[in-house]
């Protein structure tokens, strides 16, 4: 039984037509009749090729020796003489589906903790950094916030022009009652930014901004000074580096492994969001714990935290029917993302928690009426029309 | 079987088609999908096999003889390095202040450029020790570093002549390429000059220069852009800005085929030595159809996510202002990521294997019969080159 294949022996590039001869091994035979190689059959393994094509190696010869046969009579033959001839293939994709399966369990485990471990090696390595690390990431924060944010032409921060003046030293008197009385190894330094946002934000290292928007939704500075105790004690906490460290430890590891693959950041930054999400809550109960307690220690009255609180997301409720009915939903979506004092979807709960703690004991006002007044209007006289 | 022409010259021929690529890039992707891309090592080995052994050169196909598990190997590797860097560079540029937190910053990034010249280097080195044809296995010698330094003086220089050098950049790093390449003991050379590629290309440099600064000076001499969206000056100036980046969409695949010929045609192994008639507009040609096989797939997703959006809405699980459930969520990540599979999955099969074909088919090669080559002894390389390319995130076939 003879019948034709080509044969690479490979040592050269030489190409040998050679016919095969099918006897107790498989011989192949050049054109002068010479054997060129004698293979045993249980050595024979077949390699990935084309359909229409058998592409064979001898397992023990030269690593690159192959035959190829595209006679479908003689594959079926020398097929079935071979008795190991699959296994090199059938070993590769034994090993595709090993990979398949633990990767898997390995995208499991890398998932609980990116959700669980992560947070809770922020929680540990938090207190271990030096104060120093928190004032770096609030310097970098505020140097991108201050770049995005805008600020209705003005300069950022208000307070700075004569007009504005009276204002800026009555922020003054406020922060200057807090902060002696918080007593954090960081100076508190807060800012009004010039954006009708109701919103403020604690960086981490003692920055604050008090927005605009909310100072003018305020009716008391008990109630201003409030939300400023709520986010000194995220400062106090260090949620901010919590949440830096969280965030840059997921992003880190799961960009890693997700590599090149096509939408690999959505997914980064869909599991950032949700790990945020889940964590704000807890930290901005033990924040209104902590804002509590430091208004009664400076004989404010700390229910104006949480009645601002309810006034704010009140005013948002309606702004989203009327949003609803214009179809914008672009002004609440660029609002709830800087937005998570107000937009805390449990504003009652908060309040009534506030409340709770904050007893019956008398509070005298933190400011008189002129300085309140000067507060409200530290950025200008002039109400904004619609912010952003 | 073979196109063979008049002076004995041989044209590889492709065999592939779209259909038979469509089940293997269809299962690739959805498993690198599930595996959150811990199989793309596999799925890229299967690509590489199918355009591989489906090309066919003098009556013998070419043969991809690397695995999925080398590239996880490779990759492995290039995260034991890389990780410990990042973490240095990042810890090192928080501690520092701000100033030295810059100076740390510059020095990574031309850190990150110069290890992704060399790991394009290295990786190339994977390849072709992996590539057999009639038994021989390719190989390339040379260092990384040394031409991971050499590509970025070229590059520089490119940058400081508006891309004037870019020709000579080309001819010197593909010389260095070309003459570290061997098929067996057969040296590799490159023939083709940077003035030849200057002389090809210089008029659509004028034209893409013209396309960018062309509007630049407009906008200079008829004032800024007017920032009112509805004013005159906005628009026109948004018009002008769109149609700069579809000239460069354009020139970019032209230039592309003007390099291709160039450089296929200074190519040789031994006496074998290639000839090349790629037409200027082959690679655009394959671009515009994948695009319009895209927009076509884009409409229809599109009409199919509107459809299933009003079919929620009407379930009033949408709406009333209320956050979206959690299954919303999850559907709407979940069509994204599929519609991102399909369009890998077009781009390889209109995209990546179109180029693939007519870069091959374009080609002649002559002196083939004198070329016979004797097995290299060099071991085949690591793919560490592979793992650092795929980690930086860019790499090719
Ligand atoms: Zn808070």
């Amino acid at each position: 039984m003879e019948a034709r294949g080509v044969y690479f022996d490979g040592l050269t590039s030489r190409r040998h037509e050679v016919d095969l001869v099918l006897g107790d091994m498989l011989a192949l035979v050049g054109p002068d009749g010479r054997r060129l190689a004698i293979w045993p059959y249980a050595d024979i393994r077949a390699l990935a090729s084309p359909p229409d094509l058998l592409r064979l190696t001898r397992e023990g010869g030269p690593p690159l020796a192959r035959l190829e046969l595209r006679d479908a009579g003689l594959i079926d033959a020398v097929r079935r003489r071979s008795v190991r001839i699959a296994e090199t293939q059938a070993e590769e994709r034994g090993g595709a589906r090993r990979v398949v399966l633990w990767s898997f369990a390995a995208v499991l485990s890398l998932a609980l903790f990116a959700v669980f471990g992560v947070p809770a090696l922020a929680e540990r390595v938090t207190p271990l950094l030096p104060w120093s690390v928190d004032q770096r990431m609030g310097a970098a924060a505020d140097a991108q916030i201050r770049l995005i944010l805008p600020t209705r032409g003005g300069s950022f921060g208000c307070g700075e022009g004569a007009e504005e003046a009276p204002g800026r030293a009555a922020l003054d008197t406020l922060v200057r009652r807090l902060s002696d009385a918080a007593a954090l190894p960081v100076p508190i330094e807060v800012t009004a930014v010039r954006s009708g946002i109701p919103n403020a934000i604690a960086l981490p290292g003692g920055r604050i901004y008090l927005f605009d928007g909310l100072i003018r939704e305020a009716e008391n500075a008990d109630e201003i000074a409030g939300v400023l105790a709520h986010e000194i004690a995220h400062v106090a906490h260090r949620d901010g580096a919590r949440r830096t460290l969280q965030a840059g430890g997921t992003s880190f590891l799961l960009g890693f492994v997700l590599g090149d693959v096509t939408g690999g950041g959505a997914a980064v930054f869909v599991a950032r969001t949700l790990i945020d999400a889940s964590y704000s809550r807890d930290a901005e109960t033990a924040a209104d714990a902590y804002a509590v307690d430091l208004m009664r220690r400076i004989g404010g009255d700390p229910r104006g935290l949480g009645t601002l609180l309810t006034r704010l997301t009140e005013e948002e409720t309606e702004e989203d029917a009327k949003d609803e009915t214009k179809g914008e939903p672009d002004a609440r979506g660029r609002r709830s993302a800087l937005d998570y004092l107000a937009s805390h979807p449990a504003t009652a709960e908060r309040r009534a928690a506030i409340d709770a703690a904050a007893g019956r004991k008398p509070a005298t006002p933190l400011l008189d009426d002129a300085a309140f007044a000067a507060l409200k209007t530290i950025c200008g006289k002039a109400a904004p029309a619609d912010d952003e | 079987m073979d196109q063979t022409t008049t002076d004995g010259a041989v044209r590889p021929r492709f065999h592939g088609t779209a259909r038979a690529m469509f089940p293997l890039v269809l299962k690739g992707l959805f498993l690198t999908v599930v595996t959150l891309g811990l199989y793309r090592f596999w799925y890229q080995t299967e690509v590489r096999r199918f355009l591989w052994n489906n090309t066919e050169v003098d009556g013998d196909l070419l043969e991809y003889t690397g695995r999925g598990v080398e590239l996880f190997i490779g990759f492995l590797i290039a995260l034991a390095v890389l990780i410990p860097a990042y973490g240095a560079i990042f810890l090192i540029a928080t501690l520092a202040g701000p100033i030295a937190g810059l100076v740390v910053q510059f020095v990574a990034t031309l850190g990150i450029v110069v290890l992704a010249q060399y790991a394009l280097y290295r990786a190339r080195r994977y390849r072709l020790t992996r590539t057999i044809w009639r038994g021989v296995r390719f190989q390339q010698t040379g260092s990384g570093w040394t031409y991971a330094w050499r590509s970025i003086a070229w590059a520089l220089l490119t940058l400081l002549t508006l891309g004037l050098a870019l020709p000579f950049m080309r001819a010197s790093l593909e010389r260095y390429k070309l003459s570290h390449t061997w098929y067996g003991d057969q040296q590799g050379a490159f023939s083709a000059t940077g003035g030849q590629l200057f002389k090809r290309g210089i008029l659509l440099w004028l034209v893409a220069v013209a396309l960018i600064f062309g509007p630049i000076a407009i906008i200079v001499v008829y004032g800024t852009l007017d920032p009112d969206p509805t004013g005159p000056g906005f628009s026109a100036a948004h018009w002008i800005i769109n149609l700069t980046i579809f000239g460069v969409a354009v020139l970019v695949p032209l230039y592309l085929a003007i390099e291709f010929r160039w450089w296929a045609n200074g190519c040789s192994v031994g006496p074998a030595t290639a000839r090349c008639d790629l037409g200027l507009f082959a690679f655009l040609k394959v671009y515009l159809a994948y695009a319009g096989i895209a927009l076509l797939f884009f409409i229809v997703a599109g009409l199919v996510a509107a459809v299933v959006g009003y079919a929620f809405y009407a379930a009033g699980l949408l709406g009333d202002g209320a956050e979206p459930p959690l299954a919303a969520i999850i559907l709407a990540v979940m069509a994204y990521f599929i519609a991102a599979l399909i369009f890998a999955a077009l781009w390889q099969l209109f995209g990546v294997r179109p180029i693939w074909r007519k870069s091959f088919e374009s080609v002649a090669i002559a002196g083939l019969g004198a070329l016979t080559a004797a097995q290299s002894g060099e071991p085949p390389a690591n793919a560490f080159g592979e793992g650092v390319a795929d980690a930086l995130d860019f790499g090719g076939f």
